[in-house]
């Protein structure tokens, strides 16, 4: 009945989102430095680019209601912020997301720019969660 | 000079090590019902200290390339563990007759409502009403909650978070497409009929709220609904009777009271209890005659029948197929917490000045339903 409750289940699914985008970017980097072609057993790779492929689809819908996202496992915030910051190039951005998608699927290497387009979406659902957080933290 | 966050990483494990060492202190002196949620709280606590480990000795901890990842691994850690202590450790240390019997009433919910997986530990240190942290598998009740049975009905509201967390694709997946489809309907229809580009942008306004929050508390009040019957419809217009303002308009967080009450009702209806729903319908108007409220122009345009009618079918269904068991009657000789509940709040509305008596005995007989089933 509480605000409180929404505010700890909207944290506890931004904070799920950054753990996952995050230990795979970890573990795709690290494959980076250490110059291997394929990825490390500790991340699901298919599933982790089947996410990114449904940020791409729902960060391509087009401006206007009723034509949200339906994919439960990607915060609205996190969606929302990613919206706000390509705003001006949301087709390009969202077909950028699409073939990082897929190349995560088949396993294979991501360049530096496709690592720092990760590393944004990481940043989003960090700045998401952190400020479900503070409002939680200072009730 | 070690790097920031190695230094951090050595304090997060510090937190942990003394947080199992005052568990441990506590330990002796705790009442039963909070051993299994204990032992899941140490558990958990010696799960993050096996992360920290795992970060402080991670060769590449140093690298700069990596810092922002391992920055963010920290700040997950340090996060969880707040909360971890600010919540769940106060909730074993504060953990008093109160909470230990609410708690029972908590699980013996679970066990007739068929509610999946732990069931969670109620603590009475609430000071904003009753609320819940799903994940970390805690109830918060107001300190005195444990003596009064006409709020408890909010006990399911909150269980039903944890459903909706638990369960989000069978949940919130038809909840979410049935939004969007009436919105997408409505929205053409609008457009055809000439609105405003004014209008139009309020109608986007209203389908945020209900993709990004509303969907979640409209859910959770069917869910208690579909469990408890009537008595939750009551205990809301209780609690709107407590703290609401405008009763026809709803903030970014939560709908509208009136429809959420709307709601509560069209449940009951799914369910069959017509009669409930038609004296709680009576019971809510007459709530909103005292206020002297009346819906504003665009009430209907934020709050639509037909969606208010699929959000109830669709979460019932869910509810059916997760198997979760509904309530059936308000049979006065119920021996179960939604029968004592419901008839708690027939005898309140019946004679309001013998119900402390009649309250009395109810929780004779809610205790006693709570010790057999021990």
């Amino acid at each position: 009945m509480s605000d409180l409750t929404a505010l700890s289940g909207e944290y506890a699914e931004n904070a799920e989102f950054v753990r996952t985008l995050n230990s795979a970017l970890l573990a795709l980097r690290k494959r980076q430095l250490a110059g291997k072609r394929k990825a490390s057993g500790a991340v699901n790779f298919r599933s982790l680019g089947d996410l990114i492929a449904e940020l791409a689809r729902c960060i391509d819908q087009k401006e206007g209601v009723g034509e949200g996202c339906e994919a439960v496992e990607i915060p609205r915030d996190v969606l929302d912020r990613l919206r706000e910051r390509h705003r001006s190039d949301l087709g390009w951005y969202a077909k950028d997301l699409q073939a990082i998608g897929e190349l995560l699927r088949q396993e294979k290497s991501l360049s530096d720019k496709q690592l720092r387009q990760l590393d944004e979406i990481c940043e989003a659902a960090d700045a998401a969660a952190t400020a479900v957080f503070r409002r939680l933290w200072r009730r | 000079m070690p790097s920031l966050i190695y230094s951090l990483l050595y304090d997060l494990r510090q937190r942990c090590r003394y947080l199992l060492e005052e568990m441990e202190r506590l330990r002796p002196n705790l009442l039963g019902e909070a051993v299994p949620y204990y032992e899941w709280l140490r558990g958990e606590i010696e799960q993050r200290l096996h992360e920290i480990e795992l970060v402080i000795t991670d060769p590449d901890l140093a690298h700069p390339a990596l810092a922002k990842q391992y920055h963010l691994a920290y700040k997950g850690l340090a996060q969880r563990l707040s909360i971890l202590e600010e919540n769940s450790f106060q909730a074993l240390r504060t953990f008093d007759a109160g909470s230990q019997f609410l708690t029972l009433v908590v699980r013996q919910i679970c066990r007739e409502s068929n509610f999946p997986g732990e069931s969670p530990l109620c603590s009475t240190v609430s000071t904003s009403y009753y609320w819940a942290i799903p994940w970390a598998r805690l109830i918060f009740a107001p300190p005195t909650e444990a003596a009064h049975l006409l709020a408890l009905p909010d006990l399911y509201h909150e269980l039903a978070h944890f459903i909706i967390e638990q369960h989000r694709s069978q949940v919130v997946g038809p909840i979410i497409r049935e939004i969007n489809e009436h919105y997408v309907k409505f929205k053409t229809e609008c457009r055809l009929n000439g609105w405003s580009d004014a209008s139009l942008a309020q109608l986007d306004e209203a389908f945020e709220r209900w993709v990004s929050k509303w969907y979640e508390e409209f859910a959770a009040d069917v869910i208690a609904t579909y469990w408890v019957g009537p008595a939750f419809g009551w205990t809301n217009i209780r609690v709107c009777a407590n703290i609401s303002g405008a009763l026809f308009s709803g903030n970014f967080e939560h709908p509208a009271d009136n429809a959420r009450a709307d709601a509560i009702e069209r449940t009951l209806r799914e369910l069959g209890h017509t009669g409930e729903a038609d004296r709680l319908r009576e019971g809510w108007n007459q709530f909103i005659e005292t206020s002297g409220q009346v819906p504003s122009t665009d009430y209907e345009q934020s709050y639509p029948s037909g969606l208010l009618d699929a959000v109830v079918r669709v979460t019932v269904a869910a509810c059916r197929s997760l198997g979760l068991v509904p309530f059936l009657d308000s049979n006065p000789h119920a021996t179960s917490v939604p029968g004592i509940l419901n008839f708690a709040w027939e005898e309140f509305r019946r004679s309001p000045s013998e119900y402390c008596a009649f309250e009395r005995e109810a929780f004779k007989k809610l205790t006693g339903l709570l010790r057999a089933k021990d």
